[in-house]
C-alpha cells in the first residue's frame, strides 16, 4: 500500500487494488456508494477526496468486504476505471493447459 | 458430504477408543501378502468402495492361506463392486462373532438434533428394517448442548433382551465414544454395522463416517480433498478446482459436479451440451426436466445458493465456461431470497473478462433468469454493462417459468445454430 495505491485482501483469497491517483479526479466516487450500500469497508477520505478503509486490513480480510464486486464494476461504468479485483482460482491454469479442445470463449465469434 | 472409506473410518475409530480388528489397507498382491503374514491367517479381504452390502456383491472374502489370498486379491484388484471401482483392499483379522448389533448416529431433521440408533438384531438391510419393523430400532435424541452420557446410553439399551449388564456397559461406552467422534469431526452419519459381540468383547467390524461437506475446511486432519460426490469416479481436476472456491469462505456455496466431463454421453446420444448454473438444487432439477426433453444436456450440475458472495459467482462462472464443447449457458435462480444483484455482478465480471472484445457479450446462447430478491437490480446491472444487448443473450425476470426459460434457450440456440450453418 502506498499513497497512490489502496490495496487490501479479501476473505475468499483475492486482492482489491484501487489506483488512488485516478480517484482524485473522479466525480462520482461510485465505488464508495456501492460499498456503503453493502455495508462494506470503503469510505471517503475527506481530506484527499479518495476512498479509504474504515476497518483494519485484518478485519476486512476476515470478511469485512462482502466481495460484491460492485466497486470494480461501478468504477468501470461510472468512475475512472481505478479498481482492479484479482480473484485467483487455484490450479486453473494447469486445467486450461491440460485441455485438448479449446474453450468456447476462445472460439471466433 | 464427504464419505470416508472403511479403513479410513477405522483409523478414526481407533483414535476414539473404539476397538477394531487388526487390519491394513493394501493396493497390490505383495502388500496384501505382507499384511496377511503380519496379521496371521485366516484373514478377511474387503473391497474399499463407497457402498454398503459389499458382502452380497462379492466384495468381502475370507481366505485361509496365501494361495487363496493371492487368488482373491488378483480377482478383486482392480474390479468393480456394485458398479464402483476397487482401488484398495482392507486385509483384516478374522473375528469369530457371537452376535451382531447395529449402532449409528445421524442428524434427525425433524427434531433438528443428533439421534443415536441401536438395533440389537444386527444391521443387515437396516434401511428396510427401519421401514418394515421400526419398533426394533432403539432411538435416543440428543440435546446437542448436553451430549450423551454413559447412563443415557445404558437407559437406551435397557429393553434389549439376552444381553448381560457388562455387555450393555461395553456398548454404552462405544456409543459415547462414537458420539464424541460424530461431534469432533462434524459428521452427518457415523455407523458401526456390525458391532460384533465376541468372546473377547466388542469390536467394530465395519466403519462408516460421513463428514458434513461444509465442514471440510476445518477437518484438515482428515485430508479430504473433495466434499462433492462424483459417483463412481474420482473428482476431475475442474471439480477439485471448483471445490476450492468454498474452502475458506463460508458465505454461500457453489456445488459443482461434471455430469459428462468428456462429453462422451452427450455425443453418443446426440445431445446438445450446455453449461448450467442454478440457485437452488430444486430449480436445477425442474430446469433439467424442461431442457433434457428438448435435446439439451447439462454437462455440469451447479448449485450457487445460500447467498454466495459475488466473487464465488465470478469464479464458478469461469469454471463453467471453461468446459470445452458447450453450446450454451443457462443460469436460473429459484424464487430466491439471496441477493441476486451480487450474483449478477459475479457473472458480469466473469463475462467481461472472458469476452473483453465484446464487453462481456458471450458467443454462445446464454439465458439468465433472475427470480427473487434484488432480481430487478440484477437485470439492470446486466443491461447497464451492455451484456443484455448481446446477440446471444436473453435475460429474464421473476415472471419467467422454467418452461419459458427452456423455450427461450431453444429458440436462441436454433438461431445461433442457423447463423453458424450447423446442421440440426
Amino acid at each position: 500500500m502506498t499513497d497512490n495505491i489502496l490495496e487490501f485482501k479479501v476473505r475468499s483469497g483475492g486482492t482489491i487494488t484501487i489506483a488512488l491517483d485516478r480517484c482524485v479526479e473522479c466525480e462520482t466516487k461510485a465505488c464508495i456508494e456501492v460499498c456503503q450500500a453493502q455495508g462494506g469497508p470503503l469510505v471517503l477520505d475527506d481530506e484527499r477526496g479518495v476512498p479509504s478503509l474504515r476497518w483494519s486490513l485484518a478485519e476486512i480480510e476476515r470478511g469485512g468486504c462482502v466481495e460484491c464486486l460492485g466497486c470494480e464494476l461501478d468504477c468501470d461504468l461510472y468512475g475512472r476505471q481505478a479498481v482492479t479485483i484479482m480473484l485467483p482460482l487455484e490450479r486453473f491454469d494447469e486445467y486450461l493447459d491440460s485441455l485438448t479442445e479449446s474453450v468456447v470463449y476462445e472460439h471466433k465469434r | 458430504m464427504a464419505r470416508l472409506l472403511e479403513y479410513q473410518g477405522k483409523e478414526i475409530f481407533r483414535r476414539f477408543k473404539i476397538p477394531t480388528p487388526d487390519g491394513r489397507a493394501v493396493r497390490s498382491i505383495a502388500e496384501a501378502q505382507e499384511a496377511a503374514r503380519e496379521i496371521g491367517y485366516p484373514v478377511v479381504v474387503k473391497a474399499q468402495v463407497y457402498s454398503g452390502k459389499r458382502g452380497k456383491a462379492g466384495g468381502v472374502r475370507v481366505v485361509s492361506d496365501e494361495t487363496e489370498l493371492t487368488a482373491a486379491v488378483s480377482e478383486m484388484l482392480p474390479s468393480r463392486v456394485r458398479g464402483l471401482p476397487v482401488d484398495a483392499l482392507l486385509i483384516e483379522q478374522k473375528i469369530e462373532v457371537r452376535q451382531e448389533i447395529y449402532v449409528g448416529i445421524t442428524a434427525d431433521p425433524s427434531t433438528r438434533s443428533p439421534v443415536v440408533v441401536v438395533c440389537a438384531d444386527g444391521g443387515v438391510d437396516i434401511e428396510e428394517v427401519a421401514q418394515t419393523n421400526p419398533e426394533v430400532l432403539l432411538k435416543l435424541h440428543v440435546d446437542i448442548l448436553r451430549g450423551v452420557y454413559i447412563y443415557d446410553a445404558l437407559n437406551l439399551l435397557r429393553p434389549v433382551p439376552g444381553m448381560t449388564s457388562r455387555e450393555k456397559l461395553g456398548i454404552a461406552r462405544i456409543l459415547c465414544h462414537l458420539y464424541a467422534l460424530y461431534r469432533k469431526h462434524d459428521c452427518k452419519l457415523v455407523e458401526i454395522n456390525p458391532l460384533a459381540l465376541t468372546a473377547d468383547g466388542l469390536i467394530a467390524l465395519d466403519a462408516r463416517v460421513d463428514v458434513d461437506g461444509d465442514a471440510i475446511s476445518r477437518q484438515t486432519e482428515l485430508n479430504i480433498e473433495m466434499a462433492e460426490e462424483a459417483g463412481d469416479r474420482s473428482a476431475t481436476l475442474l471439480e477439485q478446482i471448483a471445490g476450492t472456491i468454498d474452502r475458506q469462505d463460508h458465505r454461500g456455496t457453489v456445488h459443482f459436479v461434471q455430469i459428462d466431463p468428456d462429453l462422451s454421453y452427450t455425443r453418443e446420444h446426440n445431445r446438445i451440451p450446455f453449461g448450467f448454473d442454478c440457485v437452488g438444487a430444486g430449480a436445477s432439477l425442474t430446469m433439467m426436466d424442461e431442457l433434457v426433453p428438448l435435446g439439451f444436456y447439462p454437462v455440469n450440475f451447479c448449485d450457487s445458493s445460500g447467498n454466495p458472495v459475488g466473487s464465488k459467482l465470478y469464479r464458478i462462472t469461469r469454471v463453467i465456461f471453461s468446459q470445452p464443447g458447450i453450446e450454451g449457458y443457462v443460469f436460473v435462480s429459484c424464487i430466491s431470497s439471496q441477493q441476486l444483484d451480487n450474483t449478477a455482478r459475479g457473472i458480469i465480471k466473469a463475462l467481461k473478462e472472458l469476452y473483453p472484445e465484446t464487453g462481456g457479450q458471450p458467443n454462445i446462447p446464454t439465458v439468465l433468469a433472475f427470480r427473487g430478491a434484488w432480481d430487478e437490480d440484477a437485470i439492470k446491472h446486466l443491461a447497464d454493462h451492455g451484456i443484455s444487448a448481446g446477440r446471444w443473450v436473453r435475460v429474464m425476470g421473476r415472471d419467467a417459468t422454467e418452461q419459458d426459460v427452456a423455450e427461450a434457450f431453444r429458440t436462441l440456440h436454433e438461431e445461433w445454430k442457423a447463423e453458424r450453418g450447423i446442421a440440426a
